[in-house]
């Protein structure tokens, strides 16, 4: 998890724009549960993904209610792919590690 | 006052940042909790979301590296709108001609000492600014550090802006009313107005070196060793592994410096080498720990 929240972030708003509570809702669901952050923590994360241009935010209303509602940027799909990418590699090297037969 | 009310003081008084920022966090989890609290009860939705000191802290060490990586850029355009107006200060007064005499030349000569204190201390702000600019995590005492060097600079350039002022304005009261001596006292003005709003602009905007960001955040983006980013805190590394022979050589240059810019004989630009001289030596002495010049206390911190 360590130094991969943004990237989780990022995963979860590709699917669609997303209030917070709908975030650690669906990372919850996606994960099974793995992930079991104090929910708070996402808010400095999406704060900080926003910072940097990887998502967007604004306020709509949704079910009658006024929300802040996060959206994922061309930047942050850049990222995403960038992320994947990388842990692709790094899983695919930590698999080949461990499963390598012994010599 | 329910749960969620209470949890949102607590976080309030608890985060450093501007009334707009700490607005919108305050109203974004009220949403959330109250989202929660609708599917359960209130204490299960606050005790999940986390406690409002550690969500509290994420804040604050986000916004102090926002501010830190600000503080540098303040300061130096800050110092350019002073040198800008020292400049065209010194070309209206050779315009005036009046020449110096020696109430003019203290504080010409207290501004300079101002103007290379200010300038030292942006150096070991702008230096451990560039070498921790890529960091996913600025560490608290690093955010401190760059702050307060950044304060000290606009500090300095205040003092100096204020001694280049006073001679600038003696100057205008000796010439004839005109254009010159106006824009002498104009550029008497602009000159600590400039650098006091930059020292205030950063002084508003803390660091909040004591919080930390959490270590889930930790992990990517730190700066490559041997990075050119990390080239002035390699200089200042020598200046810290060699404190003495760093000032000696200062003292040389500057001493050569003040002998070369007295405008007056070898013999009467004496004084001038001795103070600026004691000016070096004393600065280093008082500020050098301050600016972790001399103490090891950031050696090894970029990690």
């Amino acid at each position: 998890m360590k130094g991969h929240l943004g990237a989780l972030l990022l995963a979860v708003l590709e699917s669609g724009p997303a209030h917070g509570y709908a975030i650690i809702e669906s990372l919850r669901n996606s994960s099974h549960g793995a992930f079991d952050l104090p929910e708070g923590t996402i808010y400095p994360a999406l704060h900080r993904l926003e910072a940097t241009g990887l998502v967007t935010s604004r306020r709509e209303v949704i079910d009658g209610r006024e929300r802040r509602v996060y959206r994922l940027s061309a930047g942050g799909r850049r990222s995403l792919a960038e992320s994947r990418t990388s842990w692709e590699a790094f899983a695919s090297a930590v698999t080949s590690v461990l499963w390598a037969s012994p010599a | 006052m329910n749960l969620i009310d209470g949890y949102l003081d607590d976080l309030a008084s608890r985060l450093h940042l501007s009334s707009r920022a700490r607005k919108r966090i305050l109203a974004e989890v009220r949403e959330h909790l109250t989202d929660a609290a609708s599917v359960g009860d209130e204490a299960n939705a606050v005790g999940a979301f986390g406690p409002a000191a550690a969500l509290a802290r994420q804040f604050n060490a986000d916004a102090g590296a926002t501010n830190t990586r600000r503080a540098p850029f303040v300061a130096a355009i800050s110092a350019v709108v002073v040198a800008v107006a020292i400049v065209a200060a010194a070309r209206h007064q050779s315009l005036a001609g009046v020449r110096p005499w020696v109430a003019t030349e203290v504080s010409f000569f207290l501004g300079v000492v101002g103007v290379q204190i200010s300038f030292v201390a942006w150096v070991c702000a702008g230096s451990r600014m560039s070498a921790i600019w890529r960091t996913s995590a600025m560490r608290g005492p690093e955010r401190g550090l760059v702050r307060r060097c950044s304060l000290i600079s606009t500090g300095a350039m205040t003092c100096a802006s204020l001694a280049f002022s006073v001679a600038f304005i003696l100057v205008a009261a000796k010439a004839a009313p005109g254009t010159d001596s106006l824009a002498l006292v104009v550029c008497a003005i602009v000159m600590p107005v400039a650098s006091i709003v930059g020292f205030e602009l950063i002084r508003r905007a803390p660091a909040n070196s004591s919080d930390e960001i959490s270590s889930v955040e930790v992990g990517s983006g730190e700066v490559a060793r041997g990075s050119i980013l990390e080239t002035g805190e390699r200089a200042l590394g020598v200046v810290r592994a060699h404190p003495v022979i760093a000032v000696v050589s200062t003292v040389i240059v500057a001493g050569w410096s003040a002998a070369a810019h007295a405008e007056t004989s070898a013999a009467h630009s004496l004084p001038w080498v001795v103070a600026e001289v004691a000016a070096v030596v004393v600065a280093f002495i008082v500020l050098g720990p301050v600016l972790a010049l001399r103490a090891p206390q950031m050696r090894d911190s970029t990690r």
